[in-house]
């Protein structure tokens, strides 16, 4: 570093010359001065450097395009033009049947995997005051965790549906590119199919939808369903897995 | 004689946020020193500068998200204390070199310089990551960080000359 006893306005300086900030009568002024003091060529060199080498930087990632981020956040308008209110809900119809559609048989955990993938209607519910592990949100008695501390999970949005006579709600968590949906199921636990994987994480059971990239487990003696686009499997075990510090009961 | 044009207030449209991203994100890295870190820190500041309706005054729209990327990571490095310590993993990161502004440069003096800001104190790391990482001018830095123009020109000059050190150090 430089051993110039050098004042503000002298670094204010250097710093404009070396940006070219500087213009005119004021640059062929300082930029005499400089050639006239040892080292002072030097000191404007060495300010160029790291300029130049932070005009460079790391790559960033490949991310979600924020037109997805905007959709999840915000709840549907009150009101809408009558032509874009009839396509919604007709497209949310559409939505709801197909979830409805009877698969041959009752509703199964698989018949909620959908409601991971679609659009939040209401805001984000807040961090629980006090209680860092989970969200200022429930639904049949079961609360929903707060991974923002633990994982980098942020809530983002919320809704609710019926499934085959289900009332659900879903909460929206976001992290990065990748977005998942904890689906909470009213009445009894859902049948999960026989011939999937299951595996127990700390007395939590969890069976592994692969085709459908979802955890379905139970709490509280409800059916939830943890299902969205994540970059590997694990990540939703570990999440379903979660207890909070005891906080999350199961 | 001079007129005044009242400056009407534009909203802010995700349309125009994304051309921010990798500026943004050099930031947060630069701050964060942590990809996943700098990763989170980006999306959360779209995030939160999406949760509602945003009007802004002037044309300085990264200006705008350079400032709520460091008041959430403010708000973070509050909370780091109480965070349990986890094993940074290596990092996969490709370090670019801009050949306009930097023509001898190397990914590896990029990324020397990008440790040397995390040595320096808070005051002329705030300064050099908005004016030479973020690319603000010193009148939008001295926005950001809430001084005047000659304060930010003072800092660049210190904290430049701390991290010239560093990479001096490695030749």
């Amino acid at each position: 570093m430089t051993d110039l006893p050098l004042a503000d306005r002298d670094r204010a300086l250097l710093v404009g010359l070396a940006d070219g900030t500087l213009r005119g009568r004021r640059r062929a002024s300082v930029e005499a001065r400089v050639e006239s003091v040892p080292g002072g060529p030097e000191l404007v060199r060495r300010q160029r450097r790291v300029a130049g080498a932070l005009q460079g930087g790391p790559t960033p990632p490949v991310a979600s395009p924020l037109s997805e981020v905007a959709r999840a956040q915000r709840p549907m308008p009150a009101f809408r033009p009558r032509v874009a209110a009839v396509a919604a809900a007709i497209a949310t119809a559409l939505v709801v049947i197909a979830v409805l559609l009877p698969s041959g048989g009752a509703t199964t955990a698989a018949d909620i995997t959908p409601l991971g993938s679609l659009r939040a209607t209401a805001p984000a519910p807040q961090p629980l005051p006090g209680v860092e592990s989970r969200l200022a949100a429930s639904f049949e008695g079961v609360t929903y965790p707060n991974w923002s501390h633990e994982f980098g999970w942020h809530a983002t949005g919320a809704r609710s549906d019926v499934v085959d006579g289900r009332a659900t709600h879903t909460v929206y968590y976001q992290h990065t590119m990748h977005r998942i949906g904890y689906t909470v199921v009213s009445g009894k636990p859902l049948a999960v199919p026989d011939d999937v994987e299951r595996i127990n994480i700390g007395g939590v059971e969890i069976a592994l939808l692969r085709d459908r990239d979802a955890a379905v487990f139970v709490r509280d003696g409800h059916t939830c369903v943890l299902s969205g686009h994540v970059m590997h499997r694990s990540t939703l075990i570990k999440l379903a897995a979660w207890k909070g510090g005891g906080r999350l009961s199961f | 004689m001079q007129t005044w044009a009242r400056v009407r207030p534009h909203r802010l449209e995700p349309s125009g946020l994304e051309q921010h991203r990798g500026r943004l994100f050099r930031a947060a890295y630069a701050l964060t020193q942590s990809k996943e870190d700098a990763e989170d820190l980006v999306q959360e500041t779209f995030e939160l500068v999406l949760r509602r309706p945003r009007f802004l005054r002037r044309n300085d729209a990264l200006a705008y998200l350079l400032q709520v990327l460091r008041n959430r990571w403010a708000a973070q490095v509050q909370l780091a204390s109480r965070r349990r310590s986890r094993p940074a993993p290596p990092e996969d990161l490709e370090w670019v070199v801009d050949e306009r502004a930097d023509p001898d440069g190397s990914p590896l003096e990029v990324k020397l310089a990008y440790e040397a800001i995390a040595e320096l104190s808070e005051p002329l790391r705030d300064t050099i990551v908005a004016v030479d990482v973020a690319g603000l001018s010193y009148r939008e830095a001295a926005r950001v960080l809430r001084t005047r123009t000659g304060t930010i020109m003072s800092r660049l000059f210190r904290a430049r000359e701390q991290v010239a050190a560093a990479l001096e150090g490695h030749d």
